[in-house]
């Protein structure tokens, strides 16, 4: 049988985009590609339900960020700004438009 | 991961042999003053730490390179520690600075120092196995309350665990485990990784079926409780109908700083707690916690002191319990995940960093990831439970047994 990671692998794509991602579980989702309203960055996004948001970010939406930016620039540090609230705004939009799925992780069963 | 009939099996992988990279605290930096050098278990080694005639805390290898003494059984002279064994004198940098039987001390003598950082009032040793000096930015942040007179003192607790640490840096992500081990009730549950700093973002309120202090079912005394809690000073979470805010991050791998603000009846009252530990073995650590609140109007700093006690025993209870879990589980490395778990594996790899040399760490290992729980069907479910507990012991017309077994009643 193949381990989770390389069925995960197969499973989604996300994997092949830049700098990878975050370690995957069993808990499949495809991750999608979300841009920010605001100021352009594009982070991978999965719902598994409406409350439920997991969002990896990259390098370069980081430095795109204008609202981390912003806020690096006043003296707070990124890892500890609990998010961004236009990337959050986009990702609501993005649930409901249904550019970002939101459905249950699909369980990798034997 | 399962074999040909479709039984999950448990990957229980092994430990890392090298320890983690990063600032560990050793404890609260005063006691160490004492006059007396300091055995410390560490790292695979011993370690000792003592403080100079200015006062400066330094930690060196206890095992003395002349013949093996153990140096935190010697004496500080000067500035130095000698060896109980042959009273050769080692300084803060590691040098052996005298050997009084001798004509002069061999160029070679020279033992390994640990860099060291006090910050909090608390003693930090840095430990890199490729040997660099610690980056600027992973440096622990200061507490501004530590420093201020109007918060307590710093309560400071230890406990041995017979366990790899990696399960107390689990805990970061792992939602459910505050119902059923810390007697909270989690609303909101969020973390962020990005480079060396692991947060959770968590709202809780109290569970009225558990008396936080005891640890034990209380719902007959819920009522009389929220009507006297405040009066007596009690700052002790999960009682009556306390609400809590708290924002925890992990500073590097085993630092973590906990600031709780709760709604107490309505009277704001903020802590600081820290959540650390040092390795032993990569089976076994030292886990460390210490409170510090912020007085309320009135309080006097005895009474303020008092509170952080209070808290840090209720802290301690729940610690006591992560640990009977720890000893008991097994190591798995394959956790298997429902839709309303954490991101377990996105931390566990968060956590990989400080186990490889600095340039192997990938981008994607430290990249900001952030995991938010929909905690809608935890909470439904444990009202229930709740609920089904208050109303078996309002029947039963008794308190009812400890709170594990009230746990293990709605787990089952």
């Amino acid at each position: 049988m193949p381990d989770t990671v390389s069925a995960a692998a197969q499973s989604s794509d996300w994997q092949a985009l830049p700098d990878g991602g975050a370690r995957p579980d069993e808990r499949q989702s495809r991750y999608c590609p979300v841009e920010c309203g605001t100021c352009g960055a594009v982070v991978r996004a999965a719902k598994f339900s409406f409350q439920h948001t997991s969002v990896q970010w990259d390098a370069t939406a980081l430095r795109r960020c204008a609202e981390f930016a912003r806020r690096e620039a006043a003296g707070e540090h990124s890892p500890l700004i609990e998010r961004c609230a236009s990337m959050r705004a986009s990702l609501e939009a993005a649930a409901l438009s249904g550019d970002l799925p939101v459905s249950p992780p699909w369980l990798t069963g034997p | 991961m399962t074999d040909r009939i479709g039984v999950r099996s448990i990957d229980a992988g092994a430990p890392p042999a090298r320890f983690a990279r990063g600032w560990h605290c050793l404890g609260l930096a005063e006691p160490f003053r004492d006059g007396s050098p300091h055995a410390i278990e560490a790292f695979g080694t011993k370690l000792v730490v003592f403080a100079d005639s200015g006062g400066e805390l330094h930690v060196l290898d206890a095992y003395c390179r002349h013949m093996g003494g153990d140096l935190s059984r010697g004496t500080i002279k000067g500035d130095s520690v000698a060896c109980p064994f042959h009273d050769w004198h080692w300084g803060p940098d590691g040098k052996c600075t005298r050997i009084p039987y001798s004509r002069r001390v061999p160029p070679t003598a020279r033992t390994r120092s640990w860099l060291t950082l006090e910050q909090n009032r608390q003693l930090f040793v840095w430990h890199d196995p490729q040997g660099n000096p610690p980056p600027a930015e992973v440096t622990i942040p200061r507490i501004e309350g530590s420093y201020s007179d109007e918060w307590s003192a710093w309560t400071w607790d230890t406990l041995e665990v017979d366990a790899n640490c990696r399960e107390v840096i689990d805990n970061v992500v792992d939602m459910a485990h505050f119902f059923y081990i810390h007697f909270a009730f989690p609303t909101y549950f969020r973390n962020v990784f990005e480079g060396h700093i692991a947060s959770q973002y968590l709202d809780t309120r109290s569970r009225p079926d558990i008396d936080a202090e005891s640890g034990r079912a209380a719902a007959r005394q819920a009522g009389a409780r929220q009507a006297g809690a405040s009066a007596d000073g009690n700052g002790g979470a999960g009682q009556g109908e306390i609400g809590l805010h708290s924002e925890a991050a992990y500073y590097g791998p085993s630092y973590m700083i906990d600031y709780l603000s709760y709604d107490y009846h309505g009277v704001p009252m903020d802590a600081v707690l820290i959540n650390c530990h040092y390795p032993v073995t990569p089976e076994k650590f030292v886990l460390q916690w210490g409170v510090i609140v912020k007085k309320l109007p009135g309080l006097t700093a005895e009474q303020a002191d008092k509170v952080a006690r209070k808290f840090a025993r209720f802290v301690g209870l729940g610690f006591q319990q992560d640990v009977d879990i720890w000893v008991h589980k097994s190591r798995i490395d394959n956790p298997l995940l429902c839709a309303d778990d954490g991101p377990v594996y996105q931390l566990r790899r968060w956590y990989e960093q400080f186990y490889l040399d600095v340039g192997q760490i990938p981008a994607d290992m430290v990249a900001r990831h952030e995991f938010e729980i929909d905690t809608a069907r935890a909470v439904e479910a444990w009202e229930a439970e709740v609920a089904a507990n208050m109303a078996r012991a309002a029947a039963a017309g008794d308190p009812m047994p400890s709170a594990a077994a009230t746990g293990k009643q709605g787990n089952g």
